[in-house]
């Protein structure tokens, strides 16, 4: 076996992606063993492949120690395949598969995996069930689907008993998620009710808050609500406030003017641009800020790419330029995420990539 | 008096704008075109009618729920031009582009 190809055999190698999640050693120790039993057959040499993403760029979001995950995973791996081969015919290596600008979207992930696969002569690729996709949803549907789909490789999903549940609807810090709901509740149920009757307010608002916080409030945040954070997020919205204010005021007379001129100078056109802010809630905020500002209008999200409708050659200048878009990161990022590149920037410094 | 003033000029721009939304969808090409008009002319319209309201009001528990409306109004009025828009992309509804017959 070592005497024809050596260590040079590379085909039939494999690449096991891990993430932060409860499956990771089961995953790992399936790939090793599925390599393991790969190499005897052929009799080859074969390697194993550990690859983790590296998330850069997501603001506020919780990133998992991967340092930790692939010392874990090396362990696991190298425990598997030496108890069944004590002639090490499989090498263990570890890779980064860097994700150079983008988080983590499935579709670019995949294509991420697609080329270092290629370059390193990998044919097949073994994925955790539990594989999660931070910082999107996931109705882009799983990332094993989508190296399924997109990509070449043989893409197999470890057997291991799943006992996570989806991460991303129900989170932690429970009770001050309750108390969260529970008090917007009440305070929204005295609003409207108007302080004619506190007492009989109180009560009622009291029961009807009970039940809603019951009912909706592990659905309510994605992250544990915490009452500095939101004290400071609620700062910044009132300051996002007004200046989507000005903005829609500002391009409504020009819509206004564009609108009532006898030549009707319109000049419609769709675009097409990646946002820089990432997550449910900051893009769907910054798509109806796009919306709400005339001359845009946000039509799709395809892939990660917002699909924008605009009315004038102005309008869109606007719309690239970024200053929504910069906004809407301070909500959500505060004030260390302004500076970055606007999208036509971003457009072009990809087109000198590419 | 100033106020009552104010009040005046917002309702005036509020027609203004309303204004504006009905020619713009009556004016414009096509599908695309006309969700623009009618969905943010017409929100910034209702938005100074509504201040206006508000203002009329003064310092009451009424002028905190149209302070509410209007919220309402800009987180319903994008997603429901979107919906419209969303449906016409889907459909494979090509947008109006300069050069085609109005």
């Amino acid at each position: 076996m070592t005497d024809e190809a050596g260590g040079e055999t590379t085909a039939g190698s494999a690449l096991v992606l891990v993430t932060d999640s409860s499956t990771v050693e089961e995953t790992v120790e399936y790939a090793a063993r599925k390599v393991r039993e790969l190499a005897a057959e052929t009799d080859s040499r074969l390697t194993l492949t550990i690859g983790t993403p590296v998330v850069e760029d997501v603001p506020q979001t919780e990133t998992p120690d991967f340092d930790a995950l692939l010392e874990t995973a090396t362990d696991v791996a190298e425990r598997a395949t030496t108890l069944t081969d004590p002639e090490g015919a499989v090498d263990v290596e570890t890779e980064r598969i860097y994700r150079y600008r983008y988080p983590f979207d499935p579709y670019e992930y995949a294509d991420v995996v697609q080329s270092y696969a290629t370059e390193h002569g990998i044919d097949s690729v073994i994925v955790d069930p539990s594989h999660a996709t931070p910082g999107t949803r996931p109705m882009t549907g799983s990332i094993a689907d989508r190296l399924a789909d997109q990509t070449t490789l043989d893409v197999d999903i470890a057997p291991v008993d799943r006992q996570t549940r989806p991460a991303s609807i129900v989170t932690r810090g429970g009770l001050a998620q309750f108390l969260s709901v529970f008090g917007i509740s009440l305070g929204f149920y005295l609003l409207v009710g108007g302080f004619a009757d506190v007492t009989f307010d109180l009560v009622t608002g009291t029961i009807a808050a009970l039940l809603v916080a019951g009912v909706l409030s592990r659905v309510t945040f994605e992250r544990t609500p915490r009452p500095t954070r939101m004290v400071s997020s609620v700062f910044r919205w009132l300051v996002y406030v007004p200046y989507l204010g000005y903005k829609i005021l500002v391009a409504n007379f020009q819509i206004a003017y564009v609108v009532l001129h006898p030549s009707l100078p319109i000049d419609p056109s769709v675009e097409r641009f990646e946002p820089g802010v990432w997550g449910g809630l900051p893009m769907a905020t910054l798509a109806n800020s796009i919306t709400l500002t005339p001359g845009t209008l946000t039509v799709d999200v395809e892939d990660r790419a917002f699909v924008v409708h605009s009315l004038t050659a102005g309008a869109r200048e606007d719309l690239l330029d970024g200053g929504l878009e910069r906004a809407v990161r301070f909500v959500f990022y505060g004030r260390s995420a302004l500076p970055y590149p606007s999208p036509r920037d971003r457009a072009e410094s990809e087109g000198e990539s590419s | 008096m100033v106020i009552q003033g104010v009040i005046a000029v917002l309702v005036v721009g509020g027609l203004f704008f309303a204004f504006v939304s009905a020619v713009g969808l009556y004016r414009l090409p096509d599908l695309y075109t006309r969700a623009h008009a009618a969905s943010k002319s017409d929100t910034l319209g209702s938005i100074l009618s509504l201040s206006a309201v508000a203002l009329a009001f003064g310092a009451d528990v009424a002028t905190i729920k149209v302070v509410m409306l209007v919220v309402f109004m800009l987180i319903t009025s994008p997603t429901a031009a979107h919906a419209i828009a969303r449906a016409a992309h889907e459909q494979g509804i090509e947008p109006w582009t300069r050069g085609d017959d109005r």
